[in-house]
């Protein structure tokens, strides 16, 4: 077990690099030197930019004064807010977005057990048809969609009630939190409903469950120990995609909602072109996927001693 | 078959299933009756009804199949009308049940020795420390080596043969009185075989138990049978000893079957088979199923159910050649093994 | 066991006539995708699934040609509207200031309680570019306040939204140009003593025909730029109608839906079809050839799936062309190309493994058939069926990913209309207007929705170990 987590974070690292790496060497096809867009850059910074980026070197060079600087953790200063280091950037919003999406990840998760077991008990029933139809709406409606219209939803709520039940917009309390993690988690979870359905459905026929009922044990028994546990390995298999495709999704609920995230700050560094708070979210953002799949691989070797032991 | 001794008896046993098609009858009128420590060999080709006849023993039909009529006693007790609380306590305690496939009926992410132990702690009420004890001795009187080694492991970590042993052992580790395997060597190799087989033997000597072993293989017949009951199209159309079948036999079918066996001194002629196929149980011939295969067939063959007829002091066969009226013999003129 | 005394009759006991089913009975052959297509055939949710998909091509395809409206003229005098028929509606040349003569107002002023309500209020000309109205003086009144009320005011404190007041003394006309609409209004005038209001109101109902304003029907190509308003004979313009209302900028949505159908399902397929062709080739190559080059070729896979997803996506997107002109659509495709492949990549490679490795293909091998042979004959066709499966899963993901990306922005440029940016649009409007968010975003889930239970009805009927239900 040991060996295999050493030999994971090795090829985490490695992978972590070549993300640094692509990003760099992409964001210097963009036509045009940064700094020559019509910034009203000063002299003295401007002179400040070039020694510590080294852009008036040759591209290589440049790449390894970068690498040399992520080593170091330091992904140096926003370019449109100069008195901004990256890294402060990421240290202030990033513990928002995390917040948001543990939230909206617990929910996912616990709702896809949850809702995915009961549609699996009640197969072709009318609570399983419902929740099917519950996951076709959260698959397919676009997440802004959603969010959107669960603000506006909510903006009527209030109106109807005559007083602020949850806010609409802005971060604070856990009442900010709750509507933004629900539609976060909305389709993640609705996908992860359908998967453990079927897994639920898939070991329902399997033999040791016959081999179970065989043996004369009980129905609660039989579905926790037996049932359930082996269900839930596919759906921790796609924790990892899950983590991932809740980071990109909130980057839209945090846009709709105002909330003072990573992603909001990313979406508006791309609109001003602030290159170095781009590359450097992009790099963190990527390792900490990295890091994410390795926690779930790990997660999931505890889980199945198939792949412990082997 | 007298049914004051029998641990299990099954009289007129109808099992239907429903299929979207309409309704299989998948079991029709079956009757049998196993002694203690005797073991009845329930032998026929794919779909002919054994499988979901062991299932409605043990009370495991499908959902979509059902009992229809006819009664199952074990022991004397009915077990047609129980209720799933009272069938949990009987499974596992008086029935025991293995499967085909050793590899995929253990629970992959359970120790093997937990799920023997976990018979034992519900039906037993043992602790789980002693349950654990006795599924390590289990193992060992199944001839597993390094018992208490492997009763910590994992299914995958097992051969087949060895997991059809710790199978069986889960089966009997709360000594039912009944033990039915359903086709338990089929996916094993010939040596593992006779070892599994072995084993069961010893077992039914040792406590007495009464044994309903499913197969389509004569050779395990053979080596394990003291009676032996032909399925075909949902009914038993002949039941006997193992002499009875294999060298008097009674029926056109089971004559069939023993052909189609492979022997050394065929060597270089084409296998024999029985042309045809077997009757689609949607739609059931109201006469004998093997009408259409069968080459003996008359014309009374077609009208109505066929009665069993005696053919021997135990041994019964549905079959209109064996009335008394009719001269033919049952074996073809080929030069059988008689 | 009976033992039957009865008899049986000896004409039964001859031989049974001849069974035709002692003849094997096998199914006419039916081939591999023959089977596919029927198992499909019977799945009434793949039709429905399938009948949608076609349809929504067809629409995008043929729509713009029969509904000929350019999707990029704006109408700031319709700005989000409703469903319309088209209409005839005034053209009103003079926009200028309106003047009537002031009314005589050498009388003392009055205090508001004695201040009467106005005779004789009148309309001089209604339409919904403006309403003018006038009335006569009242005796002692300094100024004169205004209402417009969508019903009958009911009580004094219903008289509706204040829409102004007169200015200069005397003054006893006033000109509305309000967001008005062609409904039934009711104006009431106030008088007052340049402190408080009278009690005494006089409401007058006024229907405002539809009009556009000369300018307007230049801008919108109903009127030639050339033409000079003094020459111009006809009264009236036909309006276009919009039969799904129009956005925000008073542009046709129907055209826009169409148009940015196109836009999205374009993209959606095209890129789809692309990355998953690239990622099968790769994949294919690295499970046949194996070995180390296998490793080198996954592991380069699994470094690209690594990266963040969204973030290259705009990283990309920004590298190959922010440029102005551009529709933005090329570098989009692009960028999910360098993106998406690896999956279907892992996928046939997982595929060639596996059937590698298949008795039948030993037994080709060992028959003498040549490798390009076994390729084509026996591993294609089961390699087609899970490309088939991911292509279909795959266009869904594309139409998303450029939805998400054209709602932040970074995704097709305007005037290039795409269901995403539609949707993005839609949104400031949601309180007021909600059909214009609505109508792309159903687009979007509707063709996601049929694509992923086309692909779902797919997959099942391509897998040969799935049993038929009887």
């Amino acid at each position: 077990m040991l060996a295999y987590v050493l030999k994971r974070l090795l090829s985490g690292a490695i992978t972590v690099w070549f993300i640094a790496t692509a990003t760099f060497f992409t964001m210097h096809v963009v036509p045009g030197n940064p700094l020559s867009a019509e910034k009203a850059v000063s002299p003295e910074i401007r002179r400040n930019l070039q020694a510590r980026y080294g852009l008036d070197q040759p591209l290589f060079k440049q790449y390894v004064l970068y690498i040399g600087n992520m080593l170091r953790g330091d992904f140096g200063i926003s370019y449109t807010q100069q008195n901004r280091r990256v890294n402060d950037i990421i240290r202030d919003h990033f513990p928002v977005s995390a917040l948001l999406g543990v939230l909206a990840l617990c929910i996912a998760t616990a709702g896809a057990v949850f809702w995915g077991a009961l549609s699996a008990q009640f197969r072709d029933r009318w609570p399983d048809t419902l929740i099917m139809v519950a996951v076709i709406f959260g698959i397919s409606v676009p997440g802004f969609v959603v969010a959107a219209m669960a603000q506006w939803a909510l903006l009527k709520l209030n109106h109807a009630l005559g007083f602020t039940l949850l806010p609409i917009a802005g971060w604070g309390g856990f009442q900010h939190m709750l509507v933004p993690a629900l539609v976060l988690g909305l389709g993640v979870g609705a996908y992860m409903t359908r998967l453990m359905r079927s897994s639920m459905l898939e070991v329902a026929g399997a033999d040791y469950l016959r081999t179970a009922r065989a043996k004369g044990l009980g129905a609660w028994r039989i579905f926790f120990r037996h049932q359930l546990r082996n269900a839930l390995l596919p759906v921790i298999t796609v924790l990892g995609p899950a983590i991932a495709a809740i980071t990109t999704g909130g980057f839209v609920v945090e846009l709709i909602f105002a909330i003072p995230g990573l992603g909001r700050y990313f979406v508006q560094a791309v609109q001003e072109l602030d290159y170095t708070v781009i590359m450097g979210t992009t790099v963190f953002y990527g390792a900490f996927l990295v890091l994410m799949v390795l926690a779930v691989d790990i997660l999931y070797g505890l889980i199945d001693p198939r792949i412990r032991l082997r | 078959m007298s049914s004051e001794t029998s641990v299990l008896t099954v009289s007129d046993l109808d099992v239907r299933i429903r299929a979207r098609a309409g309704v299989v009858q998948a079991v029709r009128g079956v009757s049998l009756a196993i002694e203690a420590g005797s073991t009845l060999a329930l032998v026929g080709e794919s779909g002919c009804g054994k499988s979901m006849t062991a299932l409605a023993i043990a009370g495991l039909l499908p959902a979509a199949a059902a009992v229809s009529g006819g009664q199952i006693a074990l022991r004397g007790r009915r077990l047609d009308q129980l209720s799933e609380a009272e069938w949990r306590r009987v499974r596992g305690a008086e029935i025991g049940m293995v499967f085909q496939n050793p590899m995929t009926s253990l629970n992959p992410t359970m120790r093997v020795g937990e799920q023997i132990a976990e018979s034992l702690v519900v039906h037993r009420g043992m602790s789980a420390g002693d349950a654990l004890a006795q599924a390590v001795r289990l193992l060992e009187r199944m001839r597993i080596p390094r018992a208490a080694e492997r009763a910590r492991q994992y299914p995958f970590e097992f051969s087949g043969g060895m997991l059809q042993r710790a199978l069986i052992a889960l089966a009997v580790a709360c000594e039912p009185v009944l033990l039915i395997a359903d086709e338990p060597t089929t996916a094993l190799d010939v040596t593992v075989q006779r070892e599994v087989l072995g084993l069961l033997r010893e077992l039914q000597r040792e406590r007495g138990m009464a044994l309903l072993l499913i197969t389509h293989d004569l050779g395990v017949v053979a080596q394990m049978a003291a009676r032996v009951a032909v399925m075909y199209a949902g009914q038993i159309i002949e039941h006997g000893t193992a002499d009875d079948i294999f060298f008097a036999t009674a029926h056109p079918y089971t004559s069939g079957l023993k052909q189609a066996l492979p022997e050394r001194h065929q060597r270089g002629q084409g296998l024999r088979v029985i042309k045809g196929a077997p009757p689609d149980l949607l739609h059931p011939p109201s006469g004998c199923g093997f009408y259409a295969r069968c080459e003996h067939a008359m014309r009374v063959c077609a009208e109505g159910a066929v009665p069993e007829f005696r053919a021997g002091a135990d041994h019964g066969g549905r079959c209109w050649l064996l009335h008394p009226q009719v001269q033919k013999p049952i074996e073809c003129e080929d030069g059988g093994h008689e | 066991m009976s033992e039957p005394s009865t008899a049986i009759a000896p004409e039964l006991l001859q031989p049974a006539p001849p069974r035709p089913e002692l003849e094997s009975s096998a199914h006419p052959g039916r081939t591999y995708w023959q089977q596919v297509a029927r198992r499909l055939a019977r799945n009434p949710r793949a039709i429905v699934a399938l009948s949608a998909i076609v349809l929504l091509l067809l629409a995008v395809a043929i729509g713009p040609w029969l509904y000929r409206v350019d999707p990029a003229r704006l109408g700031l005098g319709t700005a989000a509207q409703g469903p319309s028929r088209a209409q005839a509606a005034l053209l009103v040349r003079d926009s200028g200031e309106w003047r009537l003569a002031p009314a005589p107002s050498d009388e003392t002023p009055r205090a508001a309680n004695a201040l009467a309500a106005p005779a004789r209020v009148s309309v001089d000309s209604a339409n919904t570019e403006r309403v003018r109205l006038y009335w006569q003086a009242v005796p002692g009144a300094t100024r004169y306040h205004v209402y417009r009320n969508t019903h009958a005011p009911r009580t004094r404190s219903d008289l509706g939204l204040p829409i102004g007041n007169t200015t200069a003394r005397g003054q006893v006309y006033y000109e509305d140009r309000l967001l008005l609409r062609p409904r039934e209004y009711f104006y009431s005038v106030v008088a007052s003593d340049g402190v408080d209001e009278a009690g005494a109101v006089a409401t007058l109902s006024v229907t405002p025909q539809l009009a556009i304003g000369w300018l307007e029907a230049q801008l919108q190509g109903l009127v030639p730029a050339s033409a000079e308003p003094s020459q111009w004979r006809e009264e009236k313009v036909l309006l276009p109608g919009h039969p799904l209302g129009t956005d925000y900028l008073g542009r046709d949505l129907l055209a826009r839906l169409w148009y940015g159908g196109r836009t999205s399902l374009f993209i959606g397929v095209t890129a789809a079809l692309l990355y998953v062709a690239l990622g099968a080739l790769y994949g294919a190559v690295a499970g046949f050839v194996g070995g180390w080059v296998d490793d080198a070729m996954m592991r380069f896979a699994d470094f690209v799936v690594a990266l963040p997803f969204l973030l290259f996506m705009v990283l990309l997107r920004i590298a190959f062309g922010i440029g102005p002109g551009e529709s933005g659509v090329l570098p989009l495709v692009v960028a999910l190309l360098l993106m998406s492949w690896p999956a279907s990549a892992r996928l046939v490679r997982g595929q060639v493994l596996q059937l590698r490795e298949e008795a039948y293909v030993q037994v080709a091998r060992l028959a003498g058939g040549s490798s390009f042979y076994i390729i084509v004959r026996h591993m294609l066709p089961n390699v087609l069926a899970v490309i088939l499966v991911a292509l279909t899963f795959a266009i869904p993901q594309a139409i998303f990913t450029e939805a998400f990306l054209s709602f932040i922005g970074m995704g097709v440029t305007p005037p290039t209309p795409s269901w995403g940016s539609m949707s993005n649009d839609g949104i400031r409007n949601l309180l007021v207007h909600p059909a214009e968010l609505m109508w792309p975003a159903a687009c979007i889930s509707v063709s996601v929705l049929a694509f992923n239970v086309l692909g779902d009805a797919l997959r099942d009927a391509l897998d040969v170990n799935v049993q038929e239900r009887l």
